[in-house]
């Protein structure tokens, strides 16, 4: 059926049946940034239109409604290649970051402004209601909004640093801004050719099974299905999904597809069809027969004696194989598979242990026997979920007889290894792509889909593409690592701490993905703050059959932080002693010497480092200072609200010294413009904007006359990617090497070409290399001479980054809460988040990164949280179940402050930014609510009717 | 989500259509469209000229059955006591789209607006003729369903109050509740339904908990909450809303 209509202006004719989804036929039509994340459930807003002038979710929609409507979609928004008032403010504010839901907020913004040309704080609240943003959060939403009605630079609304330079440190526009915000082919959803095929994958409805018979074959007869997949078929390579560096901590313990299924939503069978309708039906053809085993859901159920396996494989090891190993494998069932662990980590998998840690500095019991008070506490964290906004997808292709992967990935060179290990090819004949990232958090560090879309293309030949569902993310995705840690801190009536113990019992789920790391992370991120004499650590990872987990934003840190912080504060109230002078009395500043990292080096020694630049008394001090502690809170002893106040002193890392490496190479193209090409992976998080900026300042060129490339396996040199806060230090101080070298080349050919001493020589806006002689050349003369026929050649370099120096990031959160003592109701009234970021290259987009994470660890902290059964099946796996914070969310007063810090080792004096700033929710708030009502939360999330039982109302 | 549009010309058509009992009216579509819908229906209407006129008359405000939460919320003659309930509904791109006869026709155990036009007596036009009240329609809903509500009205002036809790302003409510006397209360319990608890004599909270056992109220316990946690709280809130509504 036909329908007439106006979109963006122009008379549009919509051929589709009545019911059909109207986002899917605008999508069709070309309008691809209307998009969906979430199935039609109606929650995140990405399939925002205006429709008669009115914003509405066009998934919501059907096809018929578009009759005689007029509709407005973002890609409507500008005229060409030129920006709004409003995409240019959201550029400007640092809030279009991994942007999936950026083309769909301006829209919403430009309607807000054309009907409000000054609007108040709450109409721009209810203009953003409907939208979910992840990774910016939405306190700058407001500042875009400012920016776009005053007309005010970004200079004067955001903080800047280093008045010696011209771009770091400054609130310039992200490099791929215009890209992402006018809603352009940006995801790998944009780059699926048509014709493809398309992946489907049955799913295991048990938590545990062995598959006692599978039939694919009524299912191979429909017509469409070309190649359908079981264990059966798959080659008999392990690997881990994690990407990690090599020799990678993590077993391998899993094959494209296993006999035996370890959590609902396992993989069973892949189902590649010429379309997702056929390969939806062929699913439904499959028949499985499971053996169905007993599961084990929790930490508790894994370590009880007698407990069912979940991975009873074979094991074996690259390096340092037990003398027993033989006998330890006797009897292992063909049916569990098999383990592999490139190096020991204590790990004993018959007993469900997946990885195992230890160390301490000092003596802890000589601690505890000094202290005047000891206490033992508890804390329990539970399993979130990412949530990025564009789920897991991917395309993959042959072309040129390689294997071509299009990805939404924090890890391309980690991909394309596993990929090439599953392929049995070399990585020379795999090329991966990371397109633009709508959000990671983490989820995207682990392998989830391109394995299997990628042997399928290799195997079939054939054009691939696959992509989540919603649930898909929730089930069969990598989420945080529920934990338990019990903290035994010990102290003189003085406040000081004599002794600390950790212990870990982390739940790693059905695959030991990062099963070491990041449970030794909420220790190794947690301890170093602490200036204490007797302090120990175990961990100890379980296997069990909950759904997976893997890296999230923060790694193990906001658990340990969580635990420790609480435990603190617990410990002030028993000794008597102010939190806030506790804490300062106990924390580390510049110069400790960190013995406690001896121990915690992930697998190998650690490396000790004294304490490196450091703003956490400065952090503590003036959140301390901005939130009035040493007054009283005002509480009204008639109202059931009670007030309360709480802070977490935080650090993370910088990546991972010792491990991480990365490359870049710079070009000087022969008009003098530059090409860096990347090894980093940027998220959406501003690493290319970095890298251009770092580029830029060395080589004193306007940052337009720059193009970054990165995330392309074949267009740089080896980086590890996009994890553990690397990508601003390493892959940043990659571009800085290879711009610093790049400009000794250029400096030594001028030389050549002047006739000069190369120590004469100096670099000038706008690239120019200028003698003390009076002397100069523009680097386009210099180029084009070098590259002449008869000159040296082009100028290019590389840099390439690898150190053991760490440029630790830290901070600290504060909370102001009321707490309703009738109802239980909890509501965030204050949050300040001081971080020392080192230089802040992008403090715009740092500042969003901060408010973006907080957000987050408050969603943690007070209602997120997958909800399993008995039978380890998810009940939440949705938006508006699992409860994602809005902007209704957001606290009323939310600020973050970049500490002004300057780094010894990072590019500039940069360190890291996002992940530490997902620590200091969980504690501050929990402290907040026992300050209120005396009621302490050991764990996640903390809602009303935990409160409400804490007061024994209930 | 839908199978079929039919489209009728009238509201003659319309009411033909789906007295064949195997269609529903398409209203703003939030529902019918979404996820996991609650509605399953092979069909569904389309009234060619949707109605979505706001008027008032004899002390009431009557918004027809095309009114959208937001177009209801910008209307000047809006009482503030609806305002506050059409704004539980916190997605902007929601509230243009469904409409307050989708709200009422779902009733579900989570509604936004049931316990306020319950309290505040609205009253139900059905077919553009027969009008009852709320309470009767939703009392006698199962052979009502393929009827059309023409419209909605309430009173202009009437004392209700209301709270909703929910963890997050757009996650699902564990309690939704309204009162304008404090001789009864209305409430949407999640797992429960729609709950009428008349008070007589009530001194505290646990007067209100015996009312409610006395309603045949039960409570269960879901990823919402406990069956505990939500008679707490909603003797608690009833007793509250009670108590404001008795000032
Ligand atoms: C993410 C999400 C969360 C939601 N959360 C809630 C919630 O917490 N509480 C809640 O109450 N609702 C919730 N809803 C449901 C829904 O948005 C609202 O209830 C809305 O008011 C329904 O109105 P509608 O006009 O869109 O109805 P539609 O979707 O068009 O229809 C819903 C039903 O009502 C019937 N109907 C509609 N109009 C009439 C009429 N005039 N006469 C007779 N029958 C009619 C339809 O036939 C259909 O059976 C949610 C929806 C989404 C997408
Ligand atoms: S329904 Fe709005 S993003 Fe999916």
């Amino acid at each position: 059926m036909k329908f007439y209509c106006t979109i963006n202006g122009k008379l549009t004719v919509l051929d589709a049946e009545p019911a059909a989804c109207l986002r899917q036929v605008l999508a069709d039509a070309g309008h691809f940034c209307v998009r969906d994340s979430d199935d039609r459930e109606g929650f995140a807003g990405s399939d925002t239109i205006l429709y008669n002038g009115r914003p509405v979710y066009s998934n919501l929609m059907c096809a018929w409604q578009a009759d005689g409507a007029e509709i407005r979609t973002p890609d409507g928004l500008a005229q060409g290649r030129s920006l709004t008032v409003v995409q240019q403010a959201m550029i400007d504010a640092g809030i279009v970051q991994s942007a999936y839901n950026a083309p769909a907020a301006a829209l919403l913004l430009t309607w807000l402004l054309e009907n409000h040309p000054n609007p108040t704080r709450a109409q721009i609240r209810d203009a953003l209601s409907g939208i979910f943003i992840r990774d910016a959060g939405y306190e700058h939403y407001y500042l875009a909004v400012k920016l776009a009605v005053t007309g005010k630079k970004p200079s004067e609304l955001i903080p800047e640093f280093r008045k010696n330079l011209d771009y770091v440190g400054k609130a310039l526009p992200k490099v791929d801004g215009p890209q992402l915000v006018k809603g352009e082919q940006a995801y790998v959803e944009d780059f699926v050719e048509p014709g493809a095929c398309w992946l489907e994958v049955l799913r295991s409805p048990y938590a545990s099974a062995y598959i006692t018979d599978i039939d694919t074959s009524e299912a191979e007869k429909l017509e469409g299905v070309v190649k359908i997949l079981t264990y059966k078929d798959v080659p008999e390579i392990y690997y881990t999904t994690a990407g990690q560096g090599s020799p990678e901590p993590s077993p391998h313990d899993k094959k494209l597809l296993n006999q035996k299924v370890r959590h609902v939503g396992d993989r069973v069978a892949a189902i590649l069809a010429d379309s997702r309708e056929t390969a939806k039906r062929a699913k439904e053809l499959i028949k499985v027969e499971y053996q169905v085993l007993e599961p084990v859901l929790t930490v508790e159920q894994a370590m009880a004696p007698g407990a069912p396996v979940v991975q009873g494989g074979e094991v074996s090891f690259g390096v340092g194989a037990p003398d027993n190993l033989d006998a330890y494998n006797a009897g292992a069932d063909p049916r569990e598979g098999k383990i592999h662990y490139p190096f020991p980590i204590n790990a004993d998998p018959k007993h469900n242990l997946a990885s195992a840690a230890h160390g301490q500095i000092g003596d802890v019991q000589k601690g505890f026997a000094e202290a005047d008070e000891v206490i033992e506490r508890t804390y329990q964290t539970d399993q979130v979920q990412c949530t990025p906004l564009e789920v897991h997808v991917c395309f993959s292709k042959i072309e040129g007889g390689r294997l071509v992967i299009k990805a939404s990935t924090q890890i391309p060179y980690h991909l394309r290894r596993v990929v090439a290990k599953v392929c049995s090819i070399p990585e020379s004949k795999v090329h991966v792509i990371k397109e633009k990232v709508g959000g990671g958090y983490g989820s995207k560090q682990d392998i989830l889909i391109e394995d299997l879309c990628a042997y399928m293309t290799w195997i079939t030949g054939k054009a691939i593409y696959t992509r989540n569902t919603r649930v898909e993310e929730f089930i069969a995705n990598s989420t945080r690592h529920p934990m338990k840690v019990t903290i035994k801190m010990g102290a003189k009536k003085d406040g000081r701490i004599t002794a600390i113990s950790f212990d870990c019992r982390a739940n790693t789920g059905p695959y030991g993905n990062h099963c070491l790391t990041v449970p030794m992370n909420s220790c190794s991120k947690t301890l170093p703050l602490f200036k204490v004499d007797n302090m120990k650590f175990d961990v100890y990872t379980y296997y069990t059959n909950c759904p997976p987990t893997g890296a999230y934003q923060g790694y193990g840190a906001p658990k340990g932080t969580y635990a420790l912080m609480m435990c603190l504060g617990e410990l002030a109230k028993a000794v008597g002693q102010d939190y806030l002078s506790m804490v300062k009395k106990n924390c580390v500043e510049e110069g400790y010497m960190l013995e406690i990292l001896a121990g915690l080096g992930e697998g190998r020694a650690g490396a000790v480092v004294p304490v490196g630049s450091c703003g956490l008394m400065q952090a503590i001090e003036r959140g301390a200072a901005m939130m009035g502690w040493d007054r009283p809170l005002e509480n009204d002893p008639d109202s059931d609200w009670k007030r309360g106040r709480g802070f977490a002193m935080l650090q993370q890392g910088s990546g991972l010294p010792g491990l991480d490496h990365a490359t870049a190479i710079a070009k000087l193209e022969t008009d003098g413009s530059i090409i860096v090409q990347s090894g980093g992976s940027d998220l959406g998080t501003g690493l290319d904007t970095i890298t251009a900026k770092v580029t830029a300042e060395t080589l004193k060129v306007p940052m337009d006359m720059i193009s970054v490339i990165s995330g392309d396996t074949d267009a740089s040199g080896f980086d590890t990617g996009a994890y553990a806060s690397s990508g601003t230090f390493y892959s940043g101080n990659a571009s800085l090497l290879a711009a610093e070298n790049l400009k000794k080349k250029i400096i030594a050919e001028a030389a050549l070409q002047m006739d000069e001493n190369p120590d004469n020589l100096s670099l000038e806006y706008p690239g120019r290399v200028v003698s003390t002689s009076g002397k100069s050349l523009s680097f386009f003369e210099i180029n084009h001479t070098a590259t002449g026929g008869t000159g040296r050649g082009q100028l290019m370099a590389e840099g390439s980054f690898a150190t053991t120096n760490a440029a630790i990031p830290y901070g600290a959160h504060f909370a102001q809460v009321a707490v309703n003592t009738r109802t239980g109701e909890i509501k965030v009234e204050k949050f300040y988040a001081f971080q020392d970021a080192g230089t802040p290259i992008n403090p715009d987009m740092a500042l969003c990164q901060i408010y973006g994470a907080a957000l987050k660890s408050i969603g943690h902290t007070l209602y997120e949280g997958m909800i399993l059964d008995e039978n380890g099946v998810c009940l939440n796996p949705n938006f508006t179940d699992y409860r994602v914070p809005m902007i209704w969310e957001q606290p009323d007063d939310f600020k973050a402050v970049l500490i002004d810090i300057n780094d010894y080792y990072g590019p500039f004096g940069a360190k890291s930014i996002s992940e530490i700033a997902t620590n200091g929710a969980a504690p501050a708030i929990g402290i907040a609510i026992a300050d209120a009502c005396g009621v302490w939360i050991r764990d996640w999330p903390m809602t009303p009717e935990k409160i409400l039982r804490g007061l024994g109302r209930i | 989500m839908i199978g079929k549009i039919l489209f009728a010309g009238d509201r003659a058509e319309a009411l033909a259509l789906l007295s064949k009992g195997d269609a529903v009216l398409y209203g703003g579509g939030t529902e019918l469209n979404r996820l996991g819908s609650l509605i399953k229906a092979e069909n569904a209407v389309v009234l060619a000229e949707p109605e979505g006129g706001i008027s008032t008359r004899q002390g009431r405000i009557r918004y027809a059955l095309g009114t959208t939460f937001q177009a209801a919320i910008d209307h000047p003659k809006t009482p503030a006591y609806m305002r506050e309930a059409l704004a539980f509904m916190g997605s902007l791109q929601k509230r243009e789209a469904a409409t307050i006869a989708g709200n009422l026709y779902l009733h579900r155990d989570d509604s936004y607006l049931v316990p306020t036009l319950l309290a505040a007596g609205a009253v139900v036009e059905l077919d553009w003729k027969d009008e009852i009240s709320a309470e009767e329609y939703l009392a006698s809903f199962d052979s009502l369903r393929q009827r059309i509500i023409s419209c909605v009205s309430v009173p202009l002036k009437a004392p209700v109050v209301s709270k909703r809790i929910a963890m997050t302003k757009e996650s699902l409510a564990v309690l939704t509740a309204a009162a304008a006397n404090p001789d009864f209360a209305w409430a949407a319990v999640k797992g429960t339904g729609i709950v009428k608890v008349g008070f007589s004599d009530v001194k505290c909270e646990n007067c209100v908990a015996r009312a409610l056992n006395q309603a045949g109220v039960r409570f269960v316990s879901d990823i919402y909450g406990s069956d505990e946690y939500k008679a707490y709280l909603t003797k608690t809130v009833l007793f509250d809303l009670h108590k404001e509504a008795g000032r």
